[in-house]
């Protein structure tokens, strides 16, 4: 998709979480990434590689969790992972599912080098797990 | 609890299965790290906006349709078709995305109010440019808001327009294999509309393949089969449009 601007978005989100910490500090940014965003692991490595010296994040890695796709049955309650985009339960065989992980991009922690203070960072809440929540109210 | 990374472990990590350039790993020296747990969606705030938007659309009783499919399935002529079946009787309007030129706006403006948004390039239509063609429309007491996208499967499958339904069409000359080749699209729609069922007779198009191959993807589509050229099938659509605002109306009052 578009992992520029993407990626854009993660490192100006680490750099405001991470305040008062600089930027220069901050050794790996670990993130979960999963197979409906729609969002290719390989360009959004490349897209890190290009932009962090520019966003001051000199030192840092980035680690990316490579989700798979699961999902849970309405019906019959039993979880499982979706394979090619097959969203059928494999134990009932309805279609009625809902997506438990892997359409969300997540900036998951960082790493920080520990001579730098220690801040207490609010637990941000898991906003809503699929975009399809939003929808059928 | 701290984490400690060699600089090695690192590399490996940020490395695996990637062809990325070494990174500038002399840089990491013994030094103890600390890891701060933040666990937020990158997309969070862009989601959140698009849910408070959709919120006010309901409140004022407009239905929001996000149209979306390849260039050429029939998105402007399902518009005409729908607003000359309801021929004034329901208040409508269309935010009509394209790269460049008026020419969609144009075509609907003798039937419709509507605006014309030119992305200048972009390949989807994103939640600002929505805004602002809503602030040039002539009124804000719409029933039904269409917004026609860009005609693309792929990157308007993730962003949210504010829309409370996302309706995808596909064309009989398209093909009936593109549900499982952009499943994004197809798994966060609603509805899909198989278009131009008139040329059935003359292109090798299999509308119960194309409906099984997507239902595999999403279970609850409903499916309509629309000629807009010849009317077949708009009844049905102006309906389940019906349907779908009663259904939004009775979760607001819920609310």
């Amino acid at each position: 998709m578009h992992e520029i601007s993407v990626v854009r978005s993660l490192l100006s989100q680490v750099i405001e979480a991470a305040q008062p910490i600089a930027a220069a500090d901050i050794r790996v940014i670990r993130v979960a990434l999963g197979p409906l965003t729609g969002v290719e692991p390989i360009l959004v490595r490349q897209a890190f590689h290009n932009l962090k010296n520019a966003a001051g994040l000199i030192a840092c890695e980035l680690a990316i969790d490579e989700l798979n796709l699961t999902a849970i049955c309405i019906d019959c309650q039993s979880a499982f992972e979706v394979i090619d985009f097959i969203f059928r339960c494999p134990c009932c065989g309805c279609n009625s599912v809902r997506i438990t992980q892997g359409d969300e991009f997540r900036l998951v922690s960082i790493d920080v080098n520990e001579e730098t203070p220690v801040i207490a960072l609010p637990d941000q809440a898991a906003s809503e797990f699929a975009y399809e929540s939003g929808k059928h109210e | 609890m701290s984490n400690r990374h060699s600089p090695t472990e690192l590399i490996e990590e940020t490395l695996g299965g990637g062809s990325m350039p070494p990174p500038e790993s002399t840089l990491i020296q013994d030094t103890i790290s600390r890891t701060v747990q933040i666990n937020r969606d990158i997309a969070a705030q862009r989601k959140q906006a698009a849910a408070d938007l959709r919120s006010q659309f309901s409140r004022r009783g407009t239905l929001v349709i996000n149209l979306v499919s390849s260039p050429g399935a029939g998105k402007t002529s399902l518009l005409e078709a729908t607003a000359k079946h309801w021929a004034g009787r329901r208040r409508m309007a269309v935010l009509v995305g394209d790269i460049a030129t008026e020419r969609d706006a144009e075509r609907l403006a003798p039937f419709t109010p509507v605006r014309q948004l030119t992305t200048g390039g972009a390949c989807h239509l994103e939640l600002e440019l929505v805004e602002r063609g809503l602030a040039q429309l002539p009124q804000a007491d719409y029933e039904f808001l269409f917004i026609e996208n860009i005609g693309n499967l792929v990157c308007p499958a993730s962003h949210d327009l504010a829309e409370h339904r996302r309706v995808v069409l596909v064309s009989t000359t398209e093909g009936d294999d593109k549900p499982g080749k952009y499943p994004k699209m197809f798994r966060t729609s609603q509805a899909m509309l198989v278009t131009k069922t008139d040329l059935l007779p003359y292109v090798p198009f299999d509308v119960q393949a194309v409906v099984e191959d997507a239902r595999r993807i999403q279970g609850q589509l409903d499916v309509f089969q629309i000629s807009s050229l010849h009317g077949e099938g708009i009844d049905a659509w102006c309906d389940w449009l019906e349907q779908q605002r009663q259904q939004m109306l009775r979760a607001e009052v819920k609310t």
